[in-house]
């Protein structure tokens, strides 16, 4: 028995410090037959400095790509990406990115607002239920979406500004608006900053959830003018008081229009006195103070340094963030300009932050999910292992968003992830098997046949949405898993476990299983716990996901 | 037994008498077992168990004002007749499915504690039990749990856990930041669990979310071995457990209680209390279960000599409109009763019950801050010094017995 920990140690030293290594791994995933000759590498190979420009990513470095950007990459994925370029790379996930989502719209989204009041009116309690479940359907439509987007790229970035620019579903009350919501995360998701923080300001999740259509001539509510500043525009220590109660005088008279749904200015509710806001003095509305703040060179510190905490680590470099903050605004507040800097930089790649992020729930699930093809599973699984580990999609704690970093991990949460993998998994193949047998598994013989496996597995294949569509009611029944029998687990069991066992024989192979590079697919550090070596099989996969680096990013 | 509200009644006296007599003060806090070598000394040899009653609890169907006329007015379709009421005199009775307790009510072992509440009542489930499990105002937004604020300051690496949820359900009061809390349905698959964790040396130039990792596997492996020790010697309390969801949890409850796992709060939950409708038969089912486990809790934790080191408090996140609805059930309400249970407990009523005739649009109005349960528990109980930011400076409840019996830990192990 050999100890993992040594021969990982072993690669580790090869394909961090020479880049011979790197395209070693890259070369022996696209042809065994070179492999021997660049095997025996020779000390000045190791000591060559490759410019980084030209430098293949390799698996280490698609593997933190991917991981930081994507929630992970699959087994062809990570094949791609390890043969380009950084700069090749960084433009192909770039050019993934979409406005808008796959996933057919739940069908009451196409309710107007005023069949939506009509239907409370008629029965308050019958009501509440219907939206308990329709606030559920979108939890599950959003979820089918991060499992199924051809650019998870788009999805990772909604989900930072669900973070950043918070509203919690309890407040709202109405799945409507923050359907609405999350499509205008989508629309400016790696779009202008500008457009994302007007038209947040006037979005009516955002109204309801800030009490902004609370706020009136006489009786302004300050909640959205104080979080604008502190939370979504500018952080602690750029304005003043003062500064926030002139602001609230601005958003006053804002509501929710009761039949677009959509908001409006009541001119006599507004304040329409001179106010002096951040340094400068008008007769300021709404859109007014939200310029103010994105003129500030504050702004741009704060997004830049809350891109860094999302996508290098949780301390942020000043000096870099401050580069990435001017550079952002030379781009006049592109998001996706500021992502493709930070992504380029060599402070993205750098080994000192690699590891250094702890994974959402959304990044181990969604993530693991996706890496192992089974984007297929009924969202409604994935959905529940996500809240079982700490984040309510829609719902995050509190104003400020999920903490994350350490928060995400304590005795409870840490166990929960792993019978996350090591029991959740292969449930979600049970399913998977029950819902979609293979050929294979249908004749009951040849069992090797992983390449009608992988085609059944694509999940393009499901995922075929017509634009306008509206998901029907019985594709939401299947993303709502039913509870399996007993009986019906053990008798599915053996195929899932065979399915599991194809997929880890898949990987290996596309690792010409070479020693033990595919680790490095999964793990952004050297793993900390021994191995059996032995061990082989799903088993040994299984082993790996439990070492605790695989919590990291 | 019967006993007046007015028994209980605060004698604020005795904390002020230091103030008055400049070097007294030593003297009366040493008198008071609260000098420093003493604080927290009750966190190892006493355990707060709380029950969440999730839904919001129909108070006014649990402790029944029956005989104020308004009741049946406000309820005349699911008011309880005399029948399923157990009189408890005051002219309070409660709901004859909370039987099992009657033993305990007659030992003098349960205390009511009337219309609980707070100001500017929220209504929401969400909201309302983040408001009960914080502490917070209605307005004001507070993230970790006040039990968590309360034992901040508190830690003690010899506890198997700071906190131990049976059976699901949030860690509610006891979230927050450098607590060891475990969420287990029972000892046995945790430590099953726990086992699978593999030991870890720390790594040498460990980042910090790494270090962070391993450090909880390292909670996790000991919190396991402590359980795992303690439970095989522990004695047979021979209690059987009503075969209930919330009887089997009380049960895993008793098992670590009796066999001297050291932690000072478990918590325990009871789901299915929202009765919008058809409440009748619901209700009384739930209290049932409810109290088959609270009494079968109590039998063990008697038989083995803990009761008198134990107390046991619900809670939930509201009660329910005291106007009943149109589909025999009711909707979100406010103040509700809660039940205090334990061998130091002072058996009776406590508070006054929220007038019938003083409704805030078919709200019932609190009487008592729900924190001064809180200054109860980490005054009284634990014997804490208190915190601004746990009972924000409300008053204890008299409502222990004054010289309750703190024995030492009598496990020995």
């Amino acid at each position: 028995m050999i100890h993992l920990l040594s021969v990982i140690d072993k690669i580790r030293k090869k394909s961090w410090i020479s880049i011979a290594a790197i395209l070693f791994c890259t070369v022996v995933v696209a042809s065994p037959a070179i492999t021997s000759s660049l095997t025996d590498d020779s000390p000045e190979k190791k000591k060559a400095e490759v410019d980084p420009k030209t430098k293949l990513l390799g698996i280490d470095g698609a593997r933190h790509l991917l991981d930081r950007t994507v929630f992970g990459g699959s087994p062809e994925s990570l094949n791609e990406y390890a043969k380009k370029t950084r700069k090749e790379a960084v433009d192909q996930l770039l050019s993934t990115l979409r406005v808008d989502a796959v996933t057919p719209l739940p069908s009451w989204s196409q309710k107007t607002p005023a069949e939506v009041r009509k239907l409370r009116n008629q029965n308050r309690a019958a009501f509440g239920k219907k939206r308990r479940q329709w606030e559920n359907e979108l939890r599950i439509w959003w979820t089918r979406e991060l499992l199924s987007s051809p650019s998870p790229l788009t999805e990772r970035l909604v989900l930072l500004w669900h973070g950043h620019f918070t509203s919690e579903m309890q407040k709202v009350r109405s799945p409507h608006a923050m359907l609405k919501q999350n499509n205008l995360f989508r629309t400016h998701a790696a779009g202008d900053y500008n457009k994302l923080l007007h038209a947040v300001a006037l979005d009516p999740a955002m109204i309801l959830y800030l009490d902004t259509h609370k706020s009136k001539k006489g009786s302004p509510n300050e909640n959205f003018a104080r979080e604008l500043f502190e939370l979504f525009g500018l952080g602690e220590g750029h304005y003043t008081e003062r500064d926030i109660k002139e602001a609230a005088s601005a958003f006053t008279g804002y509501s929710i229009n009761p039949e677009t749904g959509n908001a409006r200015l009541i001119p006599r509710q507004h304040d329409s006195r001179r106010k002096t806001v951040l340094g400068r003095t008008g007769n300021f509305k709404a859109p007014d103070i939200v310029d103010s703040v994105l003129s500030k060179k504050a702004c741009s510190e704060w997004i830049a340094q809350k891109f860094w905490k999302e996508f290098v680590s949780p301390t942020p470099d000043e000096k870099v963030v401050s580069k990435w903050a001017a550079q952002f605004r030379l781009s006049k507040l592109s998001i996706r300009s500021l992502l493709e800097t930070i992504l380029l930089s060599e402070t993205f790649w750098s080994q000192e932050y690699r590891g250094a992020l702890i994974k959402s729930p959304v990044d181990l699930v969604i993530g693991s999910l996706r890496r192992l093809n089974m984007s297929e599973v009924p969202a409604g699984l994935a959905l529940r292992s996500i809240s079982r580990l700490g984040q309510n999609l829609f719902d995050p704690p509190n104003v400020a968003g999920w903490p994350g970093g350490t928060d995400w991990i304590d005795a409870t949460t840490l166990l929960n992830r792993r019978r996350f993998i090591s029991e959740q998994l292969p449930t979600g193949m049970i399913y998977l098997v029950r819902s979609k047998p293979t050929k294979t598994e249908e004749k009951q013989k040849d069992s090797e046949n992983p390449e009608a496996d992988a085609e059944s597995m694509n999940p393009d294949g499901m995922m075929n949405p017509k634009m306008g569509e509206s998901m029907s009611d019985d594709a939401m029944q299947k993303e709502r898993p039913q509870r399996l029998r007993n009986r019906e687990m053990r008798r599915l069991r053996p195929q899932a476990s065979a399915r599991l066992e194809q997929l880890f024989q898949q990987f290996r192979q596309l690792f010409m299983s070479d020693t033990d590079a595919w680790i490095d697919w999964w793990l952004p550090l050297k793993p900390v716990t021994d191995a059996d070596h032995d061990s082989i099989g799903f088993g040994r996969l299984k082993d790996v996901l439990l070492d605790p680096t695989f919590q990291l990013k | 037994m019967t006993l007046d509200r007015r028994a209980f009644l605060h004698l604020g006296g005795a904390s002020f008498v230091p103030w008055l007599i400049p070097g007294v003060e030593l003297w009366a806090m040493n008198e008071d077992s609260t000098d420093k070598s003493t604080i927290g000394a009750r966190l190892q040899d006493r355990i707060l168990i709380l029950v969440e009653l999730q839904g919001g609890n129909d108070g006014l169907n649990t402790v029944v004002p029956f005989r104020d006329e308004r009741y049946q007015q406000l309820r005349p379709k699911i008011g309880l007749k005399p029948k399923n009421i157990i009189d408890l005199g005051s002219h309070l009775g409660i709901n004859s499915a909370l039987a099992p307790l009657t033993k305990a009510w007659e030992d003098g072992d349960a205390c009511w504690i009337l219309g609980l509440g707070y100001p500017k009542p929220n209504r929401s489930h969400f909201r309302s039990i983040e408001i009960w499990e914080t502490g917070s105002d209605s307005d004001e937004e507070i993230t970790d749990g006040w039990l968590a604020r309360m034992l901040k300051d508190h830690s003690d690496s010899r506890r198997a856990a700071d906190g131990i949820v049976i059976g699901g359900g949030d860690t509610g009061p006891l979230f927050g930041d450098d607590l060891r809390v475990l969420n287990m349905d029972d000892p046995e698959d945790f430590s099953k669990q726990a086992r699978t964790v593999p030991e870890v040396a720390q790594g040498k130039d460990a980042r910090k979310a790494l270090e962070h990792l391993i450090e909880v596997q390292k909670d996790i492996k000991k919190a396991a071995g402590i359980i795992d020790e303690k439970i095989k010697s522990g004695p047979d309390h021979g209690v059987r457990f009503p075969d209930t969801r919330f009887g089997r949890r009380c049960s895993v409850a008793a098992d670590l209680i009796t066999s001297g796992v050291p932690c000072p709060v478990i918590k325990l939950s009871i789901g299915g209390f929202d009765t919008h409708s058809d409440q009748l038969n619901k209700h009384s089912r739930l209290l049932a279960e409810l109290s088959g486990g609270l009494a079968a809790l109590r039998q063990a934790l008697l038989t083995t000599g803990i009761w008198d080191r134990t107390l046991i408090s619900t809670y939930s996140e509201f009660g329910r409109r005291a106007r009943e609805n149109g589909s025999q059930g009711t909707d979100h309400g406010t103040a509700a009763p809660h039940l205090l249970l334990g061998g130091a407990v002072k058996g009776g009523f406590s508070g006054r019950y929220p007038d019938l005739g003083k409704l805030n649009k078919d709200d019932l109005v609190h009487t008592t801050d729900y924190r001064r349960l809180y200054a109860t528990i980490e005054q009284k109980w634990f014997e804490l010094s208190p915190r601004d930011d746990v009972a924000r400076g409300a008053k204890p409840l008299e409502i222990l017995k004054t010289a309750a019996k703190s024995p030492k830990s009598n496990s020995g192990k």
